[in-house]
């Protein structure tokens, strides 16, 4: 075949190639296509076959028009094969339609206990200022949870009217500090002390405000140098990392058996910023936790020389500060389980 | 305690400071304030005289009146419903405009049934007045005014000593000497800088002594009888007298009762009075009676051993500091009287009135402690105060018994201990300013001071009570705040908390909520569940608020069962629950027990998608958290519970090596008839167990093949013992055996489908290897089990 031929009949293939390709627009059709044109019985592969018979002046030119020729119809079927098949996933996504307003099949997630929530909050914020968490049994000695935090056999505290007694000598916690006592015992006069330690505590009373279980958490600090000045900054910093930075934070002078001086300790109120209502009754603060120096007798009493060492101790009220964080009005609700309350507390 | 400041104005110099400033300042100083009140309150009051009267044509009970209020406001009309309206009496007037705030009333010009009201006549309920402090006419009439007072007079209420304002004062457990107005006033003096007016004395060592009293117990060191014969009583108490009753909620009685209520509100210093001529012989304290005490109402009570008695040689007179007998009651004719000045120890007098159901304001100032080394300044105090009770009388004795040890407590001070202790720099000006405020004295050798309190202080003993003394005094903010020299330590936490807390959070992520339940419980469900403890007696609180809290749990289900139920019965239908807690167990260290319970269905987002829970989502939930402990399942394994609170059936006990460590399934159907399936696991027994963590294996190279096999179930075979007997006999390529399906086929013939995945370690198994492992595993089954599998 002459190059001449051989240009006239590309043209033709190409020509006949275009007509053909127009009409393509299956899989089915894009196969016949290659098959036509590109297959084993298209002209293209004769004229592969031909190359053999051309005289060697016209090779080259010939081979050229060939793969040319190769190259436009492998173009023409390229270029449908690629819309095909992006029509083809275009109808698999239209398949896959869905009502973006209908619900998540998400499994709902539960929540902690606003009081755990609060404890561990204030437990690992603690633990950063490079406090130690303790923890002691609920059935507590009476030695434990009055003797050695000086409240003696006939302090008022000790009558039974305030706490619940199992027998003689064992007592259902009546607050947290009795874990100082375990602690101390366990140090045998060694400091420093640095300790936070929360749990379930137990007295006699019951309304809108207390439960006959609650929770504490108490700190102790013991060491050389240990004064009211570091025990009112710690509290300082908790308390605004409880309530927030706005708060304001005072003391006054107040009496617990286990510290001397002891404080008690206010923050401006969050509902009405100190101007007072009647959350505050009109005061403009709230009460939050008792505080002070460790008394000396406690540290004689626990194997410490009160010559040497001083400290401070802390006791927090947790369902106080829960229900004041949370803006919550009867304590009932954090022990009656209730799933409408606790679902309320996702977030923490 | 309830103060009055007219009353605490007469004996410390108060002048010109207002009542916030006094209020603010006690509340800094460890004295809050809890109440600031008016006895009484209204404006544009005046005492007018009813000069005409007449019925109300339309109304039975009300009353036209023609009231003269004097020349600046003339005759009013007035429409009154008062009972006790008569012609001519003088009457309390609020005028049109008066603001009557404890009863939130402004008067307004008014017509009522047809005639004109321009104000209103007054009852002292009206002006806010405590009905404790009324008689029956008074609460139920307008307060009729004496007729010597002038009409048109506007100073109702100071006229009438209704201008005062009562302090409710917190007094803290260590500063009870300020349970009484002399020692609060020595405070305010201190904290306000200001001169205390005397206060009047008398020498008692010029009375004649007696010895007709004493004590055989050492729970009163300290009792004196001071003998007053021949008193004429006063008709009026003055009035300064009965403002500090008032203020105490105290209406005056009789003058003997009056003067006994008002010294102990001065002195803090609770007074008791016989009369004399009905005590036979001398008067003896003892603490060892037991038998009946006939109380002066009539009532019978049990003494024990410890509860004090004072009883002359005949009789019982009174149970000490609490309540008297009527053999020797003061009554109407009494003029030969005597006071009792004692102290017993504060612990019995408690017991004694907790144990009897017996309170009074004395009762409670003896339960507190009343300071012994008082008593004769109590007792002189008594007598320069007579005059204004009695018109005459005579002083006859005096009779005390004592085995107080005269002590007097030293101190010695340090700033530099003080500088150490509260971070503060007093300086020595401030310091002795203190001591003398305080009336401290001391005596300064180098830098050491040696202190000597007054006996009215016994609260300071040593050097840390100087210490709050200046703390409150010069207040808080003289604290700086900061952290320098604070010990710097790293912070730990215990063994198995972050496990704990991991657990938490699976739970939480996994749908659950957190619960706190009661460890108190009522007998009944200390009997449930009992899945750790079902020999075990459980701790018992001795003194229980309520039956339903006296038990204390060795197992939590039981109370979480309780919170299940709560929900169950507030239309809470679908829910999972779950609590940590410590358990206290008699004989046992304290353990931390889990408790879960999933309730209904099993509910996704929007309530779609449920699905009632069944027994594996609990079996599953347990795996999630073995495996979350890093607990590999070879180490434990189930056998079918025999707790008679879980069907039989559906529940199963945890077992790591024999020992029971948990049990969860579904609940008894006579328990319960709501799909309920609960858990229990001991906790720390898991956190305890070691090598947990992680060991780091090869990942196989080579593919592995999974083939399924079939069997026909028609025996009482378990998954577990299919799985056993393939494990047991077989070639060294496979590498597990685990369930994929549990079916019934169209025939209704149940099949059990097991996956077996093979691998080798070097290369890819060939078919052989593969099907010659199977058949090892069909040949053990049929063998052991007589199971045909399913071609």
């Amino acid at each position: 075949m002459s190059i001449e031929e051989l240009k006239k009949s590309v043209e033709e293939i190409i020509e006949e190639a275009n007509k053909q390709y127009s009409n393509i627009d299956d899989e089915i059709s894009l196969n016949e296509f290659k098959n036509n044109f590109l297959g084993k019985k298209s002209s293209l592969t004769s004229f592969f076959s031909m190359m053999k018979d051309v005289k060697s002046e016209d090779k080259k030119a010939f081979g050229e028009i060939v793969i040319k020729l190769k190259s436009v119809l492998n173009e023409l079927y390229e270029k449908k094969r690629n819309e095909i098949n992006e029509k083809k996933i275009d109808q698999r996504m239209k398949e896959e339609k869905v009502d973006i307003s209908l619900p998540g099949r998400e499994e709902k997630i539960g929540s902690k206990h606003p009081i755990k929530a609060v404890i561990d909050d204030i437990v690992s914020f603690m633990m950063s200022l490079g406090f130690s968490l303790k923890e002691g049994p609920e059935v507590e000695t009476e030695v434990n949870n009055f003797e050695l935090v000086n409240i003696p056999l006939d302090h008022p505290a000790r009558d039974m009217q305030d706490s619940f007694s199992i027998d003689d000598n064992l007592v259902l916690r009546s607050h947290t500090s009795c874990i100082q006592a375990r602690v101390m015992k366990e140090m045998r006069g060694d400091y420093p002390v640095k300790i936070i330690c929360p749990g379930k505590v137990y007295r006699r009373d019951s309304d809108a405000t207390h439960s006959h279980e609650f929770f504490q958490i108490e700190g102790l600090v013991i060491g050389e140098k240990v004064n009211m000045s570091h025990l009112l900054q710690t509290l300082t910093l908790l308390l605004k990392h409880i309530f927030g930075e706005k708060r304001q934070v005072r003391f006054r002078p107040s009496y617990f058996p286990f510290t001397e001086p002891s404080i008690e300790v206010d923050i401006s109120c969050a509902e009405c910023n100190g101007k007072g209502c009647h959350l505050c009754k009109n005061t403009g603060f709230i009460e939050v936790l008792g505080a002070g120096m460790v008394h000396p007798n406690v540290l004689r009493l626990n194997g410490y020389d009160d010559k040497k060492v001083q400290g401070f101790a802390f006791g927090i009220g947790v369902d106080r500060i829960a229900m004041l964080k949370y803006k919550i009005d009867d304590i009932k609700n954090f022990y009656s389980g209730d799933i409408n309350f606790l679902r309320q507390f996702s977030k923490e | 305690m309830k103060f009055s400041l007219n009353a605490l104005k007469r004996l410390v110099n108060l002048d010109s400071l207002s009542v916030d400033a006094i209020v603010s300042r006690l509340t800094f100083a460890g004295f809050e304030v809890e109440e600031v009140s008016s006895l009484a309150s209204g404006t544009n009051l005046v005492i007018g005289k009813i000069i005409s009267l007449e019925n109300h044509p339309k109304s039975t009970h009300l009353h036209l009146l023609k009231v003269d209020c004097g020349e600046k406001y003339g005759v009013l009309n007035i429409v009154c419903g008062a009972p006790n309206v008569s012609l001519n009496m003088k009457v309390i007037v609020a005028l049109v405009g008066a603001k009557l705030d404890k009863i939130s009333l402004t008067i307004k010009e008014s017509v009522i049934l047809g005639y004109k009201s321009q104000g209103m006549c007054c009852s002292l309920l009206e002006l806010g007045v405590d009905s404790s402090l009324l008689d029956e006419r008074q609460k139920n009439g307008i307060e009729e005014i004496d007729d010597s007072v002038e009409i048109g007079r506007e100073d109702v209420l100071s006229l009438l000593s209704l201008d005062d304002i009562i302090l409710d004062i917190n007094v803290l457990p260590n500063r009870i000497d300020c349970l009484s107005y002399i020692n609060l006033a020595r405070e305010l003096s201190a904290l306000f800088e200001r001169e205390m007016n005397p206060l009047p004395s008398f020498s008692i060592s010029t009375i004649k002594k007696e010895k007709v009293v004493s004590s055989l117990t050492p729970f009163c060191e300290k009792i004196s009888l001071l003998r007053v014969k021949d008193i004429k009583i006063k008709k009026q108490l003055p009035s300064y007298i009965k403002e500090v009753l008032q203020a105490s909620g105290i209406r005056s009685i009789s003058p003997i009762v009056d003067l006994g209520n008002y010294l102990m509100l001065l002195t803090g210093q609770p007074i008791n009075m016989y009369d004399n001529s009905k005590i036979e012989g001398k008067v003896q304290v003892s603490s060892s009676y037991q038998g009946d005490f006939i109380s002066f109402d009539n009532k019978s009570y049990q003494l024990k051993e410890g509860d004090i008695l004072i009883s002359d040689e005949k009789k019982p007179l009174c149970l000490a500091g609490i309540i008297a007998s009527s053999s020797a009651m003061i009554d109407d004719k009494s003029d030969d009287i005597l006071i009792e000045f004692a102290s017993f120890y504060h612990a019995n007098i408690r017991r004694t009135c907790k144990r009897l159901g017996l309170s009074s304001f004395s009762s409670n100032l003896f339960a507190k402690g009343v300071n012994p080394y008082m008593i004769d300044e109590s007792i002189s105090l008594c007598i320069s105060l007579l005059d204004e009770f009695f018109s005459s009388y005579d002083i006859v004795s005096l009779s005390s018994f004592s085995s107080l040890v005269e002590k007097r407590n030293e101190i010695d001070f340090s700033i530099s201990d003080c500088k150490k202790r509260l971070g503060v720099n007093y300086t020595e000006e401030e310091v002795e300013k203190l001591f003398s405020l305080y009336h401290i004295g001391y005596e300064k050798k180098d830098d050491i001071y040696h202190l000597y309190p007054p006996k009215y202080r016994p609260d300071l003993k040593e050097s840390c009570d100087i210490q709050e003394e200046l703390f409150r005094f010069y207040g808080s903010s003289r604290v700086p705040l900061n952290l320098i020299d604070f010990p710097v330590t790293k912070g730990e936490s215990i063994k198995g908390k972050d496990d704990e807390d991991k657990i938490r959070d699976l739970l939480v992520s996994r749908g659950l909520y957190e619960v706190v339940s009661y460890t108190l419980i009522d007998e009944k469900m200390d009997k449930e569940f009992k899945v750790f403890s079902s020999d075990k007696e459980s701790y018992k609180v001795r003194n229980p608020m309520t039956k339903d809290h006296e038990i204390i749990r060795n197992d939590i289900l039981s109370s979480l069962y309780a919170v299940v139920k709560y929900n169950l019965s507030h239309f809470n239908r679908d829910f999972q629950i779950f609590e940590i807690s410590d358990v206290d167990i008699k004989g046992e260290e304290n353990k931390k027990f889990l408790s879960l319970a999933l309730v209904g269905n099993k509910v996704s987002q929007d309530n779609y998608h449920l699905s009632l829970y069944d027994f594996f989502d609990i079996k599953g939930l347990l795996s999630a958290i073995l495996n979350r402990l890093g607990i590999m399942s070879n180490r434990y394994s189930y056998i079918r519970s025999d707790n008679g609170f879980f069907n039989p059936y559906c529940s199963a006990d945890l077992l790591f090596n024999k020992k029971k460590v948990g049990t969860f399934g579904k609940i008894h159907p006579s328990m319960s008839k709501d799909n309920i399936f609960l858990l229990e696991l001991d906790l720390s027994y898991l956190i305890s167990l070691s090598g947990r963590d992680v060991r780091y294996k090869m990942i196989d190279t080579y593919p592995l093949v999974r083939r399924d096999l079939s069997f026909y179930l028609d025996k009482d075979v378990s998954y577990k013992d299919i799985k056993e007997a393939i494990l047991k006999d077989k070639t060294a390529h496979l590498k597990d055996v685990l369930f994929f399906d549990d079916f019934i086929s169209e025939d209704n013939k149940r099949y059990i489908g097991v996956s077996l995945y093979m691998s080798k370690e070097d290369s890819s198994l060939l078919e052989d290897e593969i099907n010659s492992t199977l058949q090892r595993a069909i040949t053990a089954v049929e063998k052991k089990l007589s199971l045909s599998i399913r071609r």
